[in-house]
């Protein structure tokens, strides 16, 4: 188990250096200065030249007078320590007070998004099995293959006009109030509900025809007894690994929704830092949502493998 | 005992009536009734894509101030936008512009990912580590990270855009590529091949990739929605093509803004979008179960 943690915790060490390594290099020789661009931007005027003192004074404060590998060290000893420093939009803070302030707003998204997604997927998933063949089974796998397909901000635009357009029931507009998380919420649901869904109708309808339920059943066991004790026992566990990659891939995911909505979080800031060339802001996100994206991961593994022994020895856990 | 000679022959040219791989697979596909419909509707996509701009009166750069924020009627049959431009018109080059990067991302992933695959499974050793080691790395990052910073980089044309997509996606398809190689290399007929002075090219060339056809086309019908789906994404985020060009996720974001009083400049959009990428997954699902009768559920 040690060993595999450790090779695994290499991996991502090794990752992460070359995804800092590709995003640096691409990043130089990316067109464009932005001392120029926001000049240009700002006062409207079609002499972009600097002067050379300030020039000099900002390329100092971000590193940018020194050779490029050494830039590059800088880089990877600063984002060790989780220090991105400050970003050429918002030179009076740094990157990484930015995203301590505005991912907890992608991941709570994305952690309720997932919750929820678990608490309608599991019992709809269970229904179909149950309803294997009839027409609330169709239905049931027909969305959850819309909801798979459609990327979450489509299912956004259509989540607004019903319930907030036509139904009245929530804003759809706003940010602040525990109301203004329906929305958002509910279409980052969809993606996870529908794999949720079939995932536990899948494994549930392969489970209801194994011998020892058959037996349960025969010796007079109810539905709970059955089903909840012993049936859905064996499809939980590897729902993690459905759930899992959700999750990781949802908290890049809100950067659709974060900027259909307006929503402050670290994805629309992403997103802003990318139309702007805020280079270091770019760089840094883009290193942090790696870490987190391959963290979930790697935690997602290891639980995995903690509750189900089988899975343990055969991804060379032990030994 | 000639006329029963020729009846046994006739048959028995009846029964051993050869029929084509493609026929075959073909009589699967039709079983998916979804599948079909799906198939003839992007056909029908295609043809509008092409069509459609030379027929249209209107051009996506042509804005009408008398005539903003309509509703569907006769002249402009989806409505106009806030520039008064027509709806319909912009949808169609959307359309366009959305099949050109799908299919086009698609082609340089297919493009990638073979090289790759076929060069990790086909020489195997540490040439195949290596690149394993770095699709690992490409596979476990999220393609939309360095999309968006390819697209920061290269520039924001459709070809850079459909370029970035294409180089970030190709991970899955090298795998699977390599898996195939790696079975495809066993099999005796590859063997003799190597007998006769084949060279490793045309082995891979002439035998490994011909009988790769089924799972990558399978991959690639998923993954041209997913690409489509990553070009709407990035110019929903305001990174995709440069405006005036149309993209339905610019649309998209665009219409949401008027959605509270225009609701039409979000949903046609919106629809149109859903409904050709659902299209392309039902295609993808019967493409999977003609090639591969035993996975199908």
């Amino acid at each position: 188990m040690l060993k595999y943690v450790v090779k695994r915790i290499g991996f991502i060490i090794i990752a992460l250096f070359f995804v800092s390594l590709i995003t640096f290099i691409l990043i130089k020789s990316a067109p464009g200065n932005y001392v120029e661009t926001e000049r240009l931007l700002s006062q409207n005027v079609t002499d972009v030249t600097v002067p050379p003192e300030v020039k000099a004074a900002w390329e100092k404060a971000y590193h940018l007078d020194k050779p490029a590998w050494q830039q590059f060290l800088i880089f990877i000893a600063n984002a060790a320590r989780f220090e991105f420093g400050p970003s050429f939009q918002y030179p009076s803070t740094t990157i990484e007070k930015i995203i301590m302030r505005t991912f907890p707003i992608s991941f709570r998204l994305a952690v309720m998004a997932i919750g929820l997604a678990l608490i309608i997927g599991i019992p709809l998933g269970i229904i179909a099995a149950f309803k294997k063949d009839t027409i609330v089974d169709r239905i049931a796998i027909l969305l959850s293959m819309i909801g798979t397909s459609l990327p979450n901000y489509v299912m956004a635009v259509f989540l607004i006009y019903i319930l907030a357009l036509e139904l009245h029931l929530v804003p759809s507009i706003g940010w602040g109030e525990p109301k203004h998380y329906v929305l958002p919420v509910l279409s980052l649901a969809i993606g996870p509900i529908g794999s949720i869904t079939r995932y536990m109708r899948a494994s549930l309808v392969e489970t209801l025809n194994r011998e020892y339920i058959r037996v349960a059943w025969a010796k007079g066991g109810g539905f709970r007894e059955v089903v909840l004790k012993h049936a859905l026992r064996n499809s939980l566990i590897p729902l993690i690994t459905v759930v899992g990659p959700q999750l990781a891939y949802l908290t890049v995911g809100t950067v659709f929704v974060e900027n259909l909505f307006n929503i402050p979080g670290l994805g629309k800031f992403y997103a802003t830092a990318a139309i702007y060339r805020d280079y270091p802001m770019v760089m840094g996100t883009t290193v942090f949502f790696a870490t987190i994206v391959m963290l979930t991961n790697f935690i997602v593994d290891i639980i995995y493998g903690i509750l189900d022994p089988r899975i343990r020895k055969r991804s060379m856990m032990e030994g | 005992m000639v006329e029963n000679y020729n009846d046994v022959k006739t048959v028995n040219t009846f029964e051993i009536k050869e029929r084509s791989y493609f026929s075959i697979l073909w009589g699967r596909f039709k079983k998916n009734k979804m599948a079909v419909i799906s198939l003839y509707f992007i056909i029908f996509l295609i043809v509008v894509a092409i069509v459609g701009p030379l027929v249209s009166p209107y051009h996506y750069t042509m804005m009408d101030y008398t005539a903003l924020y309509q509703t569907p009627n006769a002249k402009h049959w989806m409505g106009t936008d806030d520039g008064g431009r027509d709806l319909a018109t912009l949808i169609i080059y959307g359309l366009r512009n959305a099949l050109i990067v799908g299919f086009g991302a698609g082609l340089v992933e297919v493009f990638i990912g073979i090289l790759i695959g076929a060069i990790a499974g086909y020489l195997g050793g540490q040439v195949d580590n290596i690149l394993m080691r770095f699709v690992d790395i490409m596979f476990a990052l999220p393609s939309f990270l360095l999309n968006l910073v390819l697209v920061v980089v290269l520039g924001r044309s459709l070809f850079t855009i459909l370029l970035a997509i294409g180089l970030t996606s190709w991970a899955g398809m090298a795998r699977l590529v390599r898996g195939q190689v790696l079975t495809v290399k066993q099999l005796e007929y590859i063997e003799a091949a190597k007998a006769l002075g084949a060279s490793n090219l045309t082995i891979i060339l002439r035998y490994v990739i011909p009988n790769s056809v089924g799972p990558i086309a399978v991959a690639l019908s998923f993954n041209i929605p997913g690409a489509m789906m990553m070009e709407s994404g990035l110019s929903l985020i305001g990174l995709g093509v440069m405006p005036p060009m149309p993209s339905w996720g610019g649309l998209i974001a665009q219409g949401s803004r008027w959605m509270l009083s225009y609701p039409h400049m979000v949903l046609f959009p919106a629809g149109a979008f859903a409904l050709t990428i659902l299209a392309f997954t039902f295609v993808g699902d019967g493409l999977r179960d003609a090639f591969d009768p035993k996975q199908s559920d």
